[in-house]
Order: structure tokens, then C-alpha cells, then sequence
């Protein structure tokens, strides 16, 4: 087993106790037939934590959006049937950690190594990335691949990976997105 | 002219060059954005100067929708013409985050958020 750790994984340790803990497991193959339910979650993840956390509407739709972007990314890229999406969110005091763990092929393994190293490395400028990115669409794309980049450019989150792979030929990946509450009140005291 | 997308709708007032969306759209991938590409499109051909499109009543767009308008501004770039202003609220979060990024694209997309 070979563990590859991108960004700001495991930024707040497993073993702190959560003030709120929310745990799914999903099908792939559900996700992608009927995907709708990507954004149904995404609304009742952000919806649970409405109350009583002082999770505001603004909040809510910036929670609902991050989530969807990790659940989006899993349903799509995950091996369809015998796999799970493994669901964790954890309210920590004005954090809030999603997880998203899904099992891959080594195509899709590889490709989101090579992107990932490249979105969390402090010599790219993610606007420069962007736009290049977006110049570079075309019409004959089927995905657009800036969900991540897009979350890490304009919101208010850290995002960290875990990639892993066995001599069994299975590949594993893991994705955490720290989102910060009402980033306003919260400048200047963020504990990264 | 409408278009149902998911569970957004697309409606173009010609007399007015008004485009509004409204609803949650988050459909799957970029071949699906195919239709709403298209829609767009033949509305900036019936907006003979400038192409206004209401998203305030948007609650989510994904980053599929995201790039599937920047490649329409980007295509609406190439051919100068019409020019766009999409009206934004902060009453939906993600609109203060994302949309601005459409103006970096070309001088002529701006972008009004109340």
C-alpha cells in the first residue's frame, strides 16, 4: 500500500472530537443514474448544519455548493458498481470538515495526482490556472475539471488529498475540504 | 422562448434582450450543458447590441455550468458581439464567489451583483 498526502489532509486531527458528526455511505451507481441526488445531498448536508451550529443562508449555500463539487467529483470518477462513497462532515467549533472517499480506476487515480499536485502547489497562480484552463475548453470536453480549482480559487476552504494504492490493483482517494464559517468575523483567526 | 434544464428554467424576453435563469442547475457534465450552450447562444444572435442575464433567482450552478457560460462568453468574445451583463445577488453566496471571474474573461462581460 502506497499513501500519497496532497495539501492540507488530516489539518485537523481525526482523533479531536467533532461537536457534530454526520456519516453516509452511497452508491456510485446511484449517484450517476439518478443524479439529482448529488444535489439533494449537497442540500441536506448544508441544511443539517443550519441549526444550531449558527450556520447562516449564506453559509448554507456555500456548504451545499462545496459538498456538491466533492460529491459530484466522486459519482463520476468512482468505480461504478461493488464500490461505496464513504461520507464523513464534522462541525469543529467555526469549521466544518467534509470528506468525500470514493475507489477509482488508475486512469482517473493518475489524472487526479497530476492535477492535484499542481492545484495545491504554492508556484501555480490559481487565476492564471484558471483562465488557462478555461481557454483551453473545448466543445468535444465531457468534463470540466475546475470544480476543485474553482473551490480552492474563491471560497473559503482548504482542501486536502489522500491518495492510496495496493499491490491488489485497487485505488483509493480521499478528499477533505475544510470550510471556514462566516469567514468575515473569521479573519486573521484562522488556525492554518 | 424557454428552456427547461434539470431543475432550472431559461426564459428569453426578446423585446427586452433579457435572459433569466432561475432554479438549481447542476447537471451532470458539459455534454449535457450542450442544450443550455445552445440556448444561450441563439439568444446573444436575437440581442443585436448587449445581452442582459438575470441569474439573481439562480440558487446553485456547478462548476459544469460555470465553464459551459465561460465558453460562451468566450465564444461571444471572438465574435464581439453582443456584449453581456449578468445581474448577480449576495443573497446566494456562490454568486459573489464565482461570477465575477466571467469579467477576467473579456473586458465587455461585466458583472452587477446587489
Amino acid at each position: 500500500m502506497e499513501d500519497i498526502v496532497i495539501g492540507d489532509y488530516d489539518a485537523i486531527a481525526e482523533t479531536l472530537p467533532a461537536e457534530g458528526f454526520l456519516q453516509l455511505i452511497v452508491k456510485p451507481i446511484d449517484m450517476v443514474t439518478y443524479w439529482r441526488r448529488c444535489g439533494s445531498l449537497s442540500n441536506f448536508v448544508a441544511n443539517f448544519y443550519r441549526n444550531p451550529y449558527n450556520v447562516d443562508a449564506l453559509d448554507e449555500n456555500l456548504i451545499s455548493t462545496i459538498f456538491n463539487e466533492l460529491i459530484e467529483n466522486a459519482a463520476k470518477y468512482s468505480t461504478k458498481r461493488d464500490s461505496d462513497i464513504y461520507i464523513e462532515v464534522k462541525m469543529y467549533n467555526t469549521i466544518l470538515k467534509m470528506q468525500v472517499q470514493n475507489v477509482c480506476n488508475q486512469k482517473n487515480f493518475e489524472a487526479l495526482k497530476k492535477s492535484m499536485g499542481k492545484l495545491l502547489d504554492s508556484d501555480y497562480n490559481l487565476d492564471d490556472l484558471y483562465m488557462k484552463r478555461m481557454m483551453e475548453k473545448s466543445s468535444a470536453d465531457k468534463d470540466s475539471g475546475i470544480g476543485l480549482l474553482m473551490l480552492l480559487k474563491d471560497f473559503p476552504v482548504k482542501v486536502g488529498v489522500k491518495l492510496s494504492s495496493s499491490e491488489d490493483g485497487s485505488y483509493q482517494v480521499c478528499v477533505q475540504a475544510y470550510y471556514f464559517l462566516r469567514e468575515s468575523v473569521l479573519k486573521g483567526q484562522m488556525m492554518f | 422562448m424557454e428552456l427547461i434544464a434539470g431543475e432550472s428554467k431559461l426564459t428569453f424576453k426578446e423585446s427586452e434582450s433579457l435572459l433569466v435563469m432561475e432554479g438549481s442547475m447542476r447537471l451532470a457534465n458539459l455534454m449535457e450543458y450542450d442544450k443550455v450552450s445552445l440556448f444561450i447562444m441563439e439568444c446573444a444572435e436575437k440581442s443585436p447590441s448587449k445581452l442582459t442575464i438575470d441569474m439573481r433567482t439562480l440558487s446553485f450552478l456547478n462548476s459544469s455550468g460555470i465553464t459551459t457560460l465561460s465558453m460562451c462568453i468566450l465564444h461571444l468574445k471572438k465574435k464581439l458581439t453582443p456584449s453581456l451583463l449578468f445581474l448577480g445577488t449576495t443573497d446566494y453566496a456562490w454568486q459573489d464567489k464565482s461570477l465575477k471571474n466571467f469579467t477576467k474573461l473579456w473586458a465587455d462581460a461585466k458583472v452587477q451583483i446587489d
